[in-house]
């Protein structure tokens, strides 16, 4: 290994430096009152270069404050600049993905600054003169030094083993007609996961967190109370997926319950309410029991009904109106949140600190053994940041840190620490701010106004389409990456939102001149200019949409001629089955047209989704579980969609003669990667957020969630790849508590991987 | 004629009243450009003209009529601590530290290490019942006016409930307690005769709390909707002379 040793001269043009303490030979000193330093070692087009920063006693001070104290690593908990940050020079301030006052690296004068932190590895980008520097635009009062070792040369790392999963061993086995038929194994009982008694469950809900953001910031060392509880004393379930859509209250209604929407009735976070000709935005303080009534009332059983007395939450994105734990209730919330955030109106912009403080509360108390944090903060900064979880979401993220620091220390002071099982998990994904910064798309206006001439409500006020009668309406549920269209039924003036209406009642929708159009054809293709090229659907701004075909069928439709058909069934177990078939013009009552490419989920052409199958034809002829679904497709672009995207247009929950039955829309447009819907205009509001990352899209960024679990009996340091999803959270709290998971009757099953001793 | 300079002159009254009354409103003008409806193929179709639209309603305004009743009753929930807190942070340099607060959570955490007791049950029980350190600025205003020897008139609904659960647990510690003194196994006075009993306190307790939330939200509500319906005829006044022009 080529270490560059005993090198404390700078090159030529070098400021002096004030040495307080004698550098270790070997070791670079690099003063962080400079933007740069020449370290005079000349490398080599793609030359292996390691820099590591070396313990120091003195950290930097920058400003030359004492309280403003880092590392290499640099920092995103404070921020006392201005303008752009050297390493990300076309960023706005704010809005930047690495860390201020970072160490930095450039090869040559006019090299290209690139991050380095605590350690790089890689090949240098150019030839030339390495310098290094920190990422601070005015350096010049800062004090210290960082300290590093370079290397140029270091080992590679061994070459990964080839992945062979379980699916593929029992997919070749099912596909060779020759293959011996397997012994069968005698049967015995599933060994069960074994808790400790008298066990806690903490769940911090991180709304939004994208698993591969949180796990590099824990890399770049900005997340060590993250990183000491769950990447190294904890399992991380990698291919976590949530339902659809991706969505804040679909999911966190499917965590709650276990189930999916055909059972919970969740179904949007906003939504037209057909029997009372309401529009409810689910996320409104208007509205905020709404969601839980409506489960109560269609008996369905939530977190807060599996543990009545012991369960106790901070605020959440929906909540009964009941009082879990006497003295730490919604009132006791709002008390704290106030003298949290200083005054009530702050408490939106301090909601992850309210929350934190509440929870510390809800830690001390001994009443309290099931507890949910939900942090709301990196979801609502990431919607307005253009470059989202790749930007200005990320001080957020690493203020979320320290408070799961906060938590952990009050629960080790109140010795309950041992004894408690922690979950993090966010609800969703989030789409965009890493190479595309998104875009509006107004379904307003480009097509009710444009083709349907209707006056539209929605969560962003009723805008009028001029001229149009008053009672032309129809609504749409305009959230982020997914949207609901609730029109009247059979055309447009008919006035009857009652029912949603059918794929066939869609495809020969009436228009006030008597005429009929395809209303899927139109959310789904065309913008006020007209039909998107078909050739290039990458740039359109919907996805695809899906419409309800019968009792047991959706169609999900991105072009007349890419098609496909989901069908459910129940097997002999009582299971729900389904079969995804690619198709092109269907038309109800008519023979499909099979299609063998160009499928909208992609699948026929997904090389991943043929190796965990093999045999696609086969698997497209028949029928399989959405467990099985999942297994097929988690690595492919758009996992386990098949299975969620049929639920989604069920109603198999319990139904009473009062319960209510969930307003379901006629279609459901799924965004494209680089597109939201939403309204151009805000007629809502005086204020107008930037657009930043969303979530509500069916393809993989928006749906993998973060899936983190760590706590007695938990395996330490593990990346478990076996693909889970969001309804599998309730099942697995009530094993950690020592309940029976299968008792609940829920679609979820408890994650069994985590345990140690039971793979 | 009389009458319609009358009825200007009213109309012209009541929209300068209502402008002055939302003076601290602002409003936005947004002119929505024309949708431009044709195709790729075959060129524009048609034009939609829209209306303007006024905005009055800005959720991040401190000024919003919103906002204003928001910060208004949030202003009874500040505690002494906070404020008190608050004046140190402003003149000790360096991020705030809330002295004062995580000085009470210290004692707090120091007292949750005491041994598991019946004793330290209870009088822990109390203090978190009286939740003395949550005594607001405003509460603790009244007291010194108009009760200044009434030791509980700083106690809201919710400190009543809680010391009624208080006053049930400690009966219970005492009941438990008093069970070692006599031949029968359990509590002196038997599961049977206090279950029933503690389970309508609870009951009583629970629902108590879910009312008080229940009113709570109601009229924040009720005056969200009032407050909706003056932004809306400002907004309607302000459109009159928009419109004009």
């Amino acid at each position: 290994m080529g270490v560059v040793a005993g090198v404390l001269g700078f090159a030529g043009g070098c400021a002096t430096v004030e040495r307080v303490e004698p550098v270790v030979p070997g070791t670079f000193a690099v003063p962080a009152n400079q933007a740069w330093t020449s370290t005079g070692i000349a490398l080599e087009l793609k030359q292996k270069l390691l820099i590591e920063e070396v313990e120091h006693p003195r950290q930097v001070l920058i400003k030359g404050i004492k309280w403003q104290t880092v590392t290499a690593r640099g920092t995103y908990l404070f921020d006392v600049e201005t303008g752009p940050y050297p390493l990300e020079p076309d960023r706005v301030h704010g809005d930047t993905r690495y860390p201020g006052y970072c160490l930095i690296g450039r090869i040559g004068e006019d090299g290209v600054p690139f991050f380095v932190g605590t350690h790089f590895q890689g090949l240098a980008p150019q030839a030339g003169t390495l310098w290094l520097g920190i990422n601070d635009p005015t350096p010049q009062l800062n004090r210290g030094d960082f300290r590093c070792r370079i290397s140029t040369d270091y080992p590679d790392a061994p070459e990964p083993a080839p992945a062979f999963t379980e699916a593929e061993t029992r997919t070749e086995a099912l596909d060779n007609p020759e293959a011996p038929k397997p012994v069968p194994k005698p049967a015995k009982p599933l060994e069960q996961p074994k808790p400790v008694p008298d066990a806690n469950v903490v769940i911090i809900y991180v709304d939004g967190l994208r698993p591969d953001v949180v796990v590099e910031m824990a890399q770049w060392g900005q997340m060590p109370n993250f990183r000491e509880l769950f990447l190294d004393n904890g399992s991380w379930v990698r291919n976590s997926f949530s339902v659809l859509p991706s969505l804040t209250l679909t999911n966190f209604s499917s965590m709650i319950t276990g189930d999916y929407s055909n059972r919970n009735g969740v179904k949007m976070q906003a939504y037209y309410d057909r029997k009372a000709n309401v529009y409810v935005d689910g996320l409104s303080v208007r509205y905020f029991t709404r969601f839980a009534d409506e489960l109560k009332a269609r008996g369905v059983k939530a977190i807060y009904d599996y543990f009545p007395d012991t369960f106790s939450s901070t605020a959440m994105p929906y909540e009964p109106l009941r009082a879990n734990v006497l003295q730490l209730n919604l009132a006791e919330w709002l008390h704290r949140a106030v003298n949290a955030a200083n005054y009530a109106s702050n408490i939106r912009n301090k909601m992850d600190e309210v929350q934190t403080r509440y929870a510390l509360d809800l830690a001390s108390s001994p009443k309290v053994k099931v507890m949910l944090v939900w942090l709301p903060g990196n979801d609502v900064v990431s919607e307005q940041t253009p470059h989202g979880q790749f930007g200005g979401a990320r001080p957020t993220i690493a203020r979320m840190d320290g408070d799961l620091g906060q938590i952990v220390e009050r629960l080790k002071i109140r010795h309950r620490f041992e004894n408690t099982y922690f979950i993090l998990v966010s609800d969703h994904g989030h789409a965009g701010g890493h190479d595309i910064v998104n875009q509006r798309f107004d379904v307003k206006r480009e097509v009710f106004h444009a083709y349907l001439q209707m006056n539209v409500v929605g969560a962003w006020y009723r805008f009028n389409y001029p001229g149009a009668p008053k009672s032309r309406l129809g609504a749409v549920a305009d959230y982020d990456g997914a949207v609901g269209i609730f029109i009247p039924l059979g055309s447009v003036d008919s006035g009857d939102l009652s029912t949603p209406n059918t794929y066939e009642q869609l495809a020969h929708y009436g228009l006030a001149d008597g005429s009929q159009v395809n209303a899927v054809e139109l959310f789904a293709e065309y913008s006020a200019m007209g039909r998107w090229p078909l050739k290039d659907t990458s740039k359109r701004p919907v996805d695809f949409a899906v419409a309800k075909v019968d009792a047991d069928t959706v169609l999900l439709y991105k072009t007349m001629d890419r098609q496909a058909l989901i069908r459910a069934r129940l097997n002999a177990d009582g299971i729900f089955e389904f079969k995804y078939e690619p198709v092109r013009h269907y038309e109800t009552g008519q023979p499909v047209e099979p299609i063998t490419t160009g499928d909208p989920l992609g699948y026929l052409d997904s090389e991943a989704f043929r190796k965990e199958v093999r045999n696609v034809p086969r698997w497209m002829a028949g029928y399989h579980t959405g467990t099985e679904w999942l297994q097929a497709t988690y690595r492919t672009e758009y996992p386990g969609c098949v299975n969620s995207l049929n639920l989604y247009f069920r109603w198999d929950g319990p139904v009473t003669k009062d319960s209510p039955v969930p307003s379901q829309p006629g279609i459901l447009l799924f965004a494209s990667k680089g597109w939201v819907f939403e309204p151009k205009i805000n007629l809502a509001n005086v204020h107008e957020d930037t657009l930043g990352s969303r979530h509500g899209m069916a393809f993989r960024e928006a749906t993998n969630n973060c899936l983190f679990v760590s706590g007695p009996g938990i395996r330490k340091g593990v990346i478990i790849e076996s693909p889970h999803r969001m309804v599998d959270i309730m099942p697995t709290v009530l094993q950690m508590m020592g309940r029976d998971p299968n008792s609940a009757e829920m679609d979820g099953r408890p994650i069994r991987e985590i345990w140690e001793g039971l793979q | 004629m009389n009458v319609r300079i009358l009825t200007n002159c009213s109309c012209t009254v009541a929209a300068a009243l209502l402008l002055l009354g939302s003076a601290g409103c602002a409003f936005k003008v947004v002119r929505p450009p024309p949708l431009v409806v044709g195709s790729a193929e075959g060129g524009n179709v048609r034009v939609v003209k829209y209306p303007a639209y006024i905005l009055v309603h800005d959720s991040q305004s401190n000024w919003d009529l919103h906002q204003i009743k928001d910060n208004a009753v949030g202003l009874t929930e500040g505690e002494v601590v906070h404020w008190l807190d608050m004046g140190i942070d402003g003149v000790t340099p360096g991020p705030p530290g809330h002295p004062i607060e995580n000085g009470i959570e210290w004692i707090k955490n120091n007292y949750a290490q005491l041994p598991d007791c019946a004793p330290v049950r209870v009088v822990g029980g109390l203090f978190y019942a009286l939740g003395l350190e949550k005594i607001t600025l405003l509460s603790g205003a009244t007291k010194i006016i108009w009760a200044p020897t009434d030791p509980i008139s700083y106690l809201a609904v919710l400190r009543v409930i809680y010391l009624t659960d208080w006053v049930q647990e400690t009966l219970g510690e005492v009941n438990t307690g008093a069970g070692h003194l006599v031949p029968w196994p359990g509590p002196f006075v038997p599961l049977a005769v206090t279950a029933p009993v503690n389970r309508g306190v609870d009951w009583a307790q629970y629902g108590s709390v879910e009312l008080y939330i229940y009113v709570v939200h109601k009229i924040s509500v009720g005056l969200d909707d009032a407050l909706d319906g003056c932004e809306s005829a400002y907004g309607g006044v302000v459109w009159c002379f928009v419109r004009t022009r």
